[in-house]
Order: C-alpha cells, then sequence, then structure tokens
C-alpha cells in the first residue's frame, strides 16, 4: 500500500511538472500583454519600468526557472492586476468560499442523485421512473446560468424567502448550491439508475433475495454499493471541477469564490495567476483522482491497486 | 460489513464540515450586520447609502490604482489638492488656493492647515511631494505615472535619467506646494483632482509599506474612511470625523457592493439593497423610456480605425466614403439605445473650448448618412486606385455581442449605400489589440475614454508614431498644430489649433468617429446631491438620504 502511494505520488509531482510546463509555454506564446487593459497603450518608458518589475523582460527560460524556483518555495507571486494580494492570498480567500459552496452542492446531488436513480431502479417503468428521469433530463438541459437567475427571480424577487446574491450566511448558500448541484444531480441518478438495473437483475442480488433478506436491506447492503462505482468514478473530475468554484454562478450570486479567476486571468494575461490557478486545479484533480482509485477498493474488494498485485 | 459503513460516514463527514463551515460564516457576518446598522440612529434618517462597484478594486494606493473601481472608492476615501463638480469646473480640496505663473510653467497650492488624516496627523505638502515621487520612480513601475510626464524632468525621472530631487515638484513648508512643469499645461489644475494624483501619508508609508491593503491599516484624508475590506466581497465607508469639510459631509456610511452580474445587481436594485445601479443591457432603453434610468455624457468616443497602410484604404477617399455611409442615428437609437449620441467630430462633448464647450463651438464636421457623396468618393478613389469594383473588406472586432451588433447593422449600411461586400471577423481582446497594433486589419473598432478635461487627450493620439495612433497615420500640419497647441499657455490660440487639427483629421478620415459614450444609471429617488461630470466616476461624498421612509 505505501509502496504504490509513494509511486502514486511520484507521478503526481510529474504530471504536475508537466502542465507547469505547457502552462507556461502556451500562456506566452498567446498575443498579448498585461499591461494593456482598455486598449490604451502606455508610453514606452511605462512598459518598460512594467516588464523589469515583473521580470517581464528576461528571457522565457529564465524566467520560467524563476517561476519554478519560486513554486518550490510555494510562492506562485504576485497578481500583476492587483496590487493587494498575491496569487497565494488570492487562493488563500476565495478557495474556502468556492469549497463551502461546492461541498454543499455535491452533498445535495449525491444525497437526491443516488435517492431518485434507486428509487427510479426500483420501481422501473412506474410514473415515480419517469418523474425521476424528467428531473435528470431538465437537470442536464437547463444550464446553470438560467436556473441560477430563475431561482433568484422567485425565491429571492418574488416571495422574498431567500436573499437574491451575496454570501456570509446560511441563507446566502441555499440557492447557489441548489443551482450548481442540479447537473451533477441529474447526472448522478442516471448513472445510479442505470448500473442499479443491471446489478439488481444479477445472481447474487437474487440469491440475497432467497435467503429471506427484507428489500431495504437487499438494496441498501447489496445492490447500491456495486451500483455506485460509476458515480464514484464520475466523482473525481467533478469534486475537483466543482470545489475550486465556478465562474458562472460565483457571477451570477457574487460570490467571492475562485471561480472568475480561472476565466479573467486568461482574459487578463495576468501570467501568475494563470499559472497559479491552474496548478491549483491540477494538483485538486490528481489527489481527488487517487482518493478514487483508493475508494474503488473500499467498495469493491475484488479491485486490488496495481502494486499490490506484482 | 465494515466497508459499508465507510460510505455512509464519509457522506455524514461532508454534511458535518459543509454544516460547520456554513456556521462559521452565518456567526461572522452576524456581528458584522449588528455593528454596521447600530452607529446611525441618531439621525431621523438613516444615511446610508448601498452602492455597487462591481469587483474587488486592484489597489486603493492612489499611485498604483488605474481603474474606475479603484477609482471610485479612492475618490471618496482621499482628497487631492483639487476637486471636479458637476461640469468639470475646478474646486479648492486639500489646496485652499493657488498662484499660477505668467508663463504657465510655476503652480504654487497653498494647503489648508486644518487638513487631516484619518489618524489625526496633518496632512502636508510634503505627502504630495512623496506621493508623486513615488508615481514616479521607476521601482514603482507605476502605470499612471505619465500622467506627471508634465512636471520638469518627470519623464526623466520616471526613465532613470534624472534623479528625484530634479523633479519639478517640492514641499516649500508643509503648507506650500510648488509645482514646475515642462509645458505650460492649462489643464493640469484638473489633473490635480484625479486619483493618480492624490497625496500617500509619508508617516504611515515609511513605516508600513503595506498600509493600503487592509481596512485595519488604511488611513485616508477624504471625506469617508475606509471601515472595513472583504475582499471580492464588500467595501463599508464610515464618515471621517478628521475630515476638514466634515460638516458638509451628511452620509454615515456608504456600503459598496462587489456585483458584477448585471441581473443580479438589477434585482437588488429592484429588492432595495443598492440605492444605485447600471440597468441591464436588454432593458436599457425600456428603463430609459419609463424614465427610470437616466443617461450621463461621458468623456469617450468610439470610432472605426481604417488601416492607412492597406493598399486600398490608403486613399482618403474611400475611407470618407466608407464614413460618410454610416447611418449614426439609427445606429444609436435602433442599435444601440443607450442614449449615445451620434459623432460627427471626434472630440467629445465636455472638453473647454475658446469660450464655451470646444465640441460646440467647432459645430459638425461632416454629415451623418450623407451617402450621395459617399457614392460619389467612393468612384473618386476607386479612380485614383485604378479600380473598377471595391474588393471586400475585413471589418474587425473584439469578441463582444455589443461589438457585433454594430458591425452587423454598418455591414448592411456599407452594403446598402455603396454595394460594398464586408467580411466580418472577430478576435478575443487581447489577440485582437495585438493585431490592429501590428497593422493585420483593414477596418477595425475602437473606443477612447479621455484621461483629463481637455481636448488634448483625443488630439495627441494621432501624431504621427504616438502609439495609439492605430491608423498609423501621418500628416505634417497636423502634427505642427498639435505641436503648437501643446506648447501655448493661451487657451484660445491652442484651442484653435486643435480645432484645426480636427478638421484635418476629419478631412483625412484615419478614424471614422461613430458615437459619443453615454453612462446609463438608476438611483432611487430618495438619493440626492450625487456629483456627476463627463470624466470622473459619480461622487457621493456630499450626497444625502431624504424621504426614503
Amino acid at each position: 500500500m505505501l509502496r504504490y502511494l509513494l509511486k502514486r505520488l511520484g507521478w503526481m509531482l510529474l504530471t504536475l511538472w508537466l502542465i507547469v510546463t505547457l502552462t507556461f509555454i502556451l500562456m506566452h506564446s498567446i498575443p498579448g500583454d498585461p499591461f494593456s487593459q482598455d486598449g490604451k497603450k502606455y508610453p514606452e518608458p511605462i512598459l518598460k519600468n512594467l516588464r523589469a518589475k515583473y521580470h517581464l523582460d528576461e528571457p522565457l527560460p529564465v524566467q520560467y526557472v524563476l517561476y519554478l524556483k519560486n513554486l518550490l518555495m510555494l510562492d506562485m507571486g504576485p497578481s500583476i492586476k492587483s496590487d493587494t494580494r498575491t496569487v497565494n492570498d488570492v487562493i488563500a480567500d476565495g478557495f474556502p468560499v468556492s469549497f463551502q459552496l461546492g461541498l454543499a452542492a455535491v452533498v445535495l446531488a449525491l444525497v437526491v442523485g443516488i435517492l431518485l436513480g434507486v428509487l427510479a431502479a426500483l420501481r422501473h417503468g412506474s410514473w415515480l421512473d419517469n418523474a425521476a428521469t424528467a428531473v435528470a433530463v431538465l437537470g442536464i438541459s437547463v444550464p446553470s446560468f438560467v436556473m441560477a437567475p430563475l431561482l433568484q427571480k422567485y425565491f429571492g424577487l418574488k416571495w422574498k424567502f431567500l436573499p437574491v446574491a451575496q454570501w456570509g450566511t446560511f441563507e446566502h448558500m441555499i440557492l447557489p448550491a441548489v443551482a450548481l448541484s442540479l447537473g451533477p444531480l441529474a447526472v448522478i441518478a442516471r448513472f445510479t439508475r442505470s448500473s442499479m438495473l443491471d446489478v439488481l437483475g444479477q445472481d447474487y442480488i437474487r440469491t440475497a433475495k432467497a435467503k429471506g433478506l427484507s428489500q431495504p436491506a437487499t438494496v441498501f447492503r447489496h445492490a447500491l454499493r456495486n451500483a455506485l462505482m460509476p458515480v464514484i468514478t464520475y466523482l473525481g473530475p467533478l469534486l475537483a471541477a466543482i470545489l475550486t468554484g465556478t465562474f458562472v454562478i460565483e457571477k451570477i450570486f457574487a460570490i467571492p469564490g475562485l471561480g472568475k479567476y480561472f476565466v479573467e486571468s486568461i482574459v487578463n494575461r495576468d501570467y501568475p495567476m494563470i499559472m497559479g490557478t491552474t496548478i491549483f486545479y491540477s494538483a485538486i484533480l490528481v489527489v481527488m483522482m487517487l482518493l478514487v482509485d483508493l475508494a474503488y477498493t473500499l467498495v469493491d474488494p475484488r479491485i486490488k491497486l496495481a502494486s499490490e498485485e506484482d | 460489513m465494515g466497508k459499508r459503513k465507510w460510505l455512509a460516514s464519509l457522506l455524514s463527514l461532508f454534511l458535518v464540515t459543509s454544516l460547520a463551515l456554513a456556521g462559521c460564516g452565518s456567526t461572522e457576518t452576524a456581528q458584522q450586520g449588528g455593528q454596521s446598522s447600530g452607529g446611525d440612529a441618531k439621525s431621523s434618517e438613516p444615511q446610508v447609502l448601498n452602492l455597487n462597484i462591481h469587483t474587488e478594486p486592484p489597489s486603493l494606493l492612489p499611485t498604483k490604482a488605474t481603474d474606475s473601481t479603484s477609482g471610485q472608492v479612492l475618490i471618496h476615501v482621499m482628497e487631492g489638492l483639487t476637486r471636479l463638480g458637476e461640469n468639470g469646473e475646478v474646486k479648492p480640496g486639500i489646496a485652499e488656493k493657488w498662484e499660477v505663473s505668467d508663463d504657465g510653467l510655476t503652480y504654487t497650492f497653498h494647503l489648508r492647515k486644518d487638513a487631516k488624516w484619518s489618524d489625526g496627523q496633518p496632512v502636508t505638502a510634503h505627502d504630495f511631494e512623496y506621493a508623486w515621487k513615488k508615481l514616479l520612480d521607476p521601482n514603482s513601475a507605476a502605470d499612471y505615472a505619465y500622467q506627471l510626464y508634465y512636471l520638469k524632468n518627470g519623464q526623466e525621472y520616471n526613465e532613470g535619467k534624472a534623479k528625484a530631487d530634479d523633479v519639478g515638484v517640492k514641499a516649500f513648508d508643509d503648507h506650500t506646494l510648488q509645482v514646475t512643469l515642462e509645458k505650460p499645461t492649462p489643464y493640469f489644475l484638473s489633473l490635480t483632482a484625479f486619483y493618480a494624483l492624490f497625496p500617500i501619508p509619508k508617516h504611515v508609508d515609511e513605516k508600513n509599506p503595506n498600509w493600503h491593503k487592509e481596512a485595519s491599516t488604511y488611513v485616508s484624508n477624504g471625506p469617508f474612511v475606509l471601515a472595513e475590506w472583504v475582499h471580492d466581497s464588500k467595501i463599508v465607508l464610515k464618515k471621517n470625523p478628521n475630515y476638514w469639510a466634515a460638516n458638509e459631509v451628511k452620509l454615515e456610511q456608504i456600503n459598496m457592493a462587489m456585483v458584477n452580474d448585471e441581473n443580479t445587481e438589477y434585482q437588488m436594485f429592484e429588492t432595495g439593497q443598492l440605492d444605485v445601479a447600471a440597468p441591464p443591457t436588454d432593458l436599457t432603453k425600456q428603463l430609459i423610456d419609463e424614465g427610470k434610468a437616466k443617461v450621463s455624457p461621458y468623456f469617450g468616443t468610439y470610432y472605426l480605425v481604417f488601416n492607412t497602410k492597406d493598399k486600398i484604404l490608403s486613399n482618403a477617399k474611400i475611407r470618407k466614403a466608407l464614413a460618410l455611409a454610416i447611418d449614426r442615428k439609427l445606429l444609436v437609437e435602433n442599435v444601440l439605445q443607450g442614449g449615445q449620441v451620434p459623432a460627427l467630430g471626434f472630440v467629445p462633448p465636455g472638453a473647454p473650448g475658446v469660450q464655451d464647450d470646444f465640441r460646440k463651438e467647432q459645430g459638425d464636421l461632416f454629415k451623418d448618412n450623407d451617402v450621395e457623396t459617399a457614392k460619389k468618393l467612393l468612384q473618386e478613389g476607386l479612380q485614383e486606385l485604378g479600380l473598377k469594383k471595391l474588393p471586400p473588406i475585413e471589418y474587425k472586432f473584439n469578441t463582444n455581442q455589443g461589438h457585433q451588433k454594430i458591425a452587423e447593422a454598418i455591414q448592411q449600411m456599407w452594403k446598402q449605400n455603396l454595394g460594398i461586400e464586408v467580411k466580418l471577423s472577430n478576435e478575443e481582446w487581447q489577440v485582437f489589440l495585438d493585431s490592429i497594433d501590428q497593422g493585420k486589419f483593414q477596418v477595425g473598432r475602437m473606443g477612447w475614454i479621455g484621461d483629463y478635461i481637455d481636448a488634448m487627450t483625443f488630439m495627441d493620439l494621432f501624431v504621427t508614431g504616438s502609439g495609439n495612433n492605430y491608423p498609423k497615420w501621418s500628416n505634417k500640419t497636423y502634427d505642427e498644430l498639435i505641436e503648437k497647441a501643446k506648447s501655448s499657455n493661451d487657451q484660445a490660440e491652442r484651442t484653435k489649433a486643435m480645432q484645426e487639427a480636427e478638421k484635418i483629421l476629419i478631412d483625412e478620415m484615419p478614424i471614422a468617429p461613430i458615437y459619443f459614450y453615454t453612462r446609463v444609471y438608476m438611483e432611487k429617488p430618495y438619493v440626492k446631491g450625487a456629483v456627476r461630470n463627463v470624466i470622473m466616476e459619480t461622487d457621493f461624498s456630499r450626497a444625502w438620504i431624504e424621504g426614503k421612509q
């Protein structure tokens, strides 16, 4: 187990290094620079001072080595756009908020999604199944930027149950979490339903029933565990994407998360911020992939980790 | 059996953590909320204003701020030597009076003795000298250092060719600031109201260079203090009791939200969470028609750039034909619908002329939608180029719905009026800027917002070799006229030179003006006394709330 983990860790670092290098090269090969935001070109001396300050006047290989050096010390540099906060500050401020919202959305999607999926599978072909399918289709086809303003309009503006936007209290979290969870909820419900149908038809379920186990015991103890494999696979990238913040939902609800920096840093050509957000996202993603692989072995003992096999 | 529990415990862990995190958040803000609503019970009506500044301000250090969000906060917490009024007129700020030498090169500012920083220390001339030299210091790498290139040796110091001591700004004593300029610059006084030229508390900055990054260490000299700054979320300003004119400030508190979605902003205005807001694009016309949204002029021009290095567009008659065959009135009224004004000259209204407004004195320099002349010019132009028919023309804009609508309308007009095929192409903003700068275009869209209230901020764009001369146009007489205006201290003489130059610009048409910008806003009727002029962010420092309840 330990050997496996160390090996995985090595691969993860290699992956991250590759991502850093590729992002660095790609980022510097697109036209534009961080200093001409509104189309006003500064006089040459101003540009010269700015380039010198951010070491953009050095050859690219020198900049690359410099960046890697700082990165090893976990310093992702200043944000060119902001004079107030470094890239580390922005991530430290924004990530907890995005994480909290993302977690709420994922939990909601998991609980409701699995429940809907299981019910739909058990009552296969009934009105319940149809209703669950309708919810799933709706969740997948209505984008969050349509759902979010609708929620705002009815719950915030018309019925005045919940705040329209902004962040701070538990009430503030409800609408964005619901809007954010609908897509994944639908996907999870569909995955659960189809694999549940698959599992329920297998021999060991019949055996369990024959032994006289009650239906809830059969479903939750035996069937669900296997039926959840596709959901767990889906959970890895989903967690990485949702926990690091989403541009649309955070913009609509004015949530001080990390999501907008993924998009705006590129528009602004804020080089350190592009690197910082990309590395952070990648790191979360590779960790989530590892967790998913570990989760497989826990859910299904038949699956062995690679190094345990040899 | 044991592994079955694993999922359950993972799920409950998720739930517990998210609830715990949510719990932390709520107690924190509950306390903040209690604090903010408690303090203003003494006046009959709570003097609290709710604004939206859209995003986190990138910098609240005057020398590093370069954007309107930072500007909106800065003009409320800081004050420069002067302030600007409704019509852009210069009013005393920290300076109570000033003298200008006859040659227009030396300014002596007398600072008021009762001006204080929010920590109780006096605001002195040294704070201004310190801030201005910091703005020009090459190590600061300040974007807006060029706003002080007017100072003697300003540019030289910024380029590392002169010492800080050589720069033309000096504190004679605590209350006298002497400024020496390179050239007479009649608009210099209004520049001192611009946030880049605000003072910095020297005594604070020398001890803690990071003072401006958090509310707890922020020291200011304006009508308000920075009471709270939650990054990416909100800013709370409170009245500054140490401000020299605190008796004129009626608002106790300004809450600045950071909501960047226009529909959310509108809904928050409707629910009363915001007192001032911008209308969403799709509703702008409707809200203006209903009288719910108001239009105020803005010192900017939207224009098309013709690449004069292009084989076809090097011909002035072709350029002019294209410019004349656009129906700006139709475009503004049916496509833009935000109260914009058709531009029949380059300098927008709001700049001073000889006696009156520059634009008013100059009048329209060409006729809108002059299809007859356009057709004639096109034929003449084609003859000069030795062509029978104009090959298709490429019109480039940066990817954006608004620009696309304008491009499509102009494409239609050129096809209908002149029978020209126009190919539209769009690029991401930075890529687009690069293409325009490299001359990889035929026709492109561009906009310019004035840096200061004078026609020069528009006119010197197109002198030969200017960085923003995207048409790569060059005209000797034009260059001479601008140079003449720049070295003159006589308002009549320099204005006439610039008006002459504008006529040449329109006659040669390296650019085609389309419309003058406006700002559309909604304001609750109980908000009184906000000051809006063509260039600054809206000034609420003397505003008040009346009749809300």
